[in-house]
């Protein structure tokens, strides 16, 4: 695995999701709640089921964050950087002929930002379509035990 | 709201998966009718109409945003023009002027008013599309895949009922062939 795909793993719409939630989800599924046996030393059906939980609440994180994004159509650190540049020249304006021309071509590059928000928008579809496969096979798979 | 909603499938918090122009309470009204109408049994089975739902949403959301998307009377935000168009205006400005025009307060634009079914806006249309082709496919994608995924949570829905109602089905009894 990459960095850049091990980091996305660990902090993006595809990390881990918190306990609390797959036990939620755990219990729902079981309709009680679990046991530490259960936990420790899982049966088949159990584990099926654990499975299914994890990936219930990926789906759900996965939805949430696709729905995010849904309404996103510019790129926010691009913005930020707009918005300092247009505070430090409002503040001194520049005299350097060339700086000001940098920073004129800075503004320029506004198809970037949208650029990114639509790639961020179409990295989140794939997660939820992924997040979606896989909680359909972990499905498939627990219907086996019931 | 069915008694018995809160206990199993539905999310504690479904704005989460709601935009600001959508309302959860209409989420619930519709989770409700969704209910009655496919009548799920148990818990996999409402989760299962709860994602329906969602794609439901999901689909109405996509029309609705690629509408707002190819309307041609909408401006296209430019921050970056703007900006580098109001340094240049205060650069030619005379000092009290600038100090002027900070004071003066700016109208909000009147909201224009899309005429409806007038076929003279299809090439304004049309090039709105062109301007902005990747973001148009991004969503009809999505469109396409939240159709996709309703086609198979329904699929998925009805395999669990039927298979929940051939379970019901006591097993053939065997008759002697004598007796006959």
């Amino acid at each position: 695995m990459s960095r850049g795909a091990a980091n996305a793993h660990r902090h993006g719409a595809q990390a881990q999701p918190p306990q609390a939630e797959i036990y939620r989800h755990l219990s729902r599924i079981l309709g009680r709640r679990p046991t530490q046996f259960d936990l420790l030393e899982p049966q088949p059906d159990i584990a099926a089921a654990l499975h299914l939980a994890d990936c219930e609440a990926r789906l759900d994180r996965a939805h949430a964050h696709y729905v995010k994004m849904q309404a996103v159509d510019r790129h926010r650190e691009f913005d930020h950087l707009q918005d300092q540049l247009d505070d430090m020249v409002f503040f001194n304006w520049i005299t350097d002929p060339f700086k000001r021309e940098a920073a004129q071509r800075i503004m320029r590059l506004e198809r970037y930002s949208a650029h990114y928000a639509n790639y961020e928008k179409r990295l989140a579809g794939r997660y939820l379509r992924e997040a979606q496969s896989k909680r359909d096979r972990a499905l498939i798979e627990y219907m086996g035990y019931v | 709201m069915p008694d018995d909603a809160n206990k199993f499938s539905r999310l504690p918090n479904p704005s989460r998966m709601l935009l600001a122009d959508e309302c959860p309470e209409h989420h619930d009204e519709l989770l409700s009718e969704y209910y009655e109408d496919l009548k799920p049994v148990g818990v996999l089975e409402r989760r299962q109409v709860e994602l329906i739902l969602r794609c439901d949403i999901d689909i109405d959301r996509q029309l609705r945003i690629i509408a707002h998307h190819l309307n041609p009377l909408q401006e296209i935000e430019n921050r970056g023009a703007e900006m580098a168009a109001e340094w240049h205006r205060q650069a030619l400005m005379h000092p009290n002027a600038i100090h002027d025009s900070d004071e003066e307060e700016v109208a909000p634009p009147e909201a224009q008013v899309l005429p409806v079914g007038d076929p003279r806006l299809t090439p304004l249309i049309a090039s709105r599309y062109a301007q902005r082709r990747d973001l148009m496919s991004i969503h009809q994608r999505e469109l396409t895949s939240a159709e996709r995924r309703r086609r198979q949570a329904i699929e998925m829905l009805f395999k669990m009922q039927d298979r929940r109602r051939g379970r019901e089905v006591p097993d053939a009894e065997v008759v002697d062939v004598k007796d006959v």
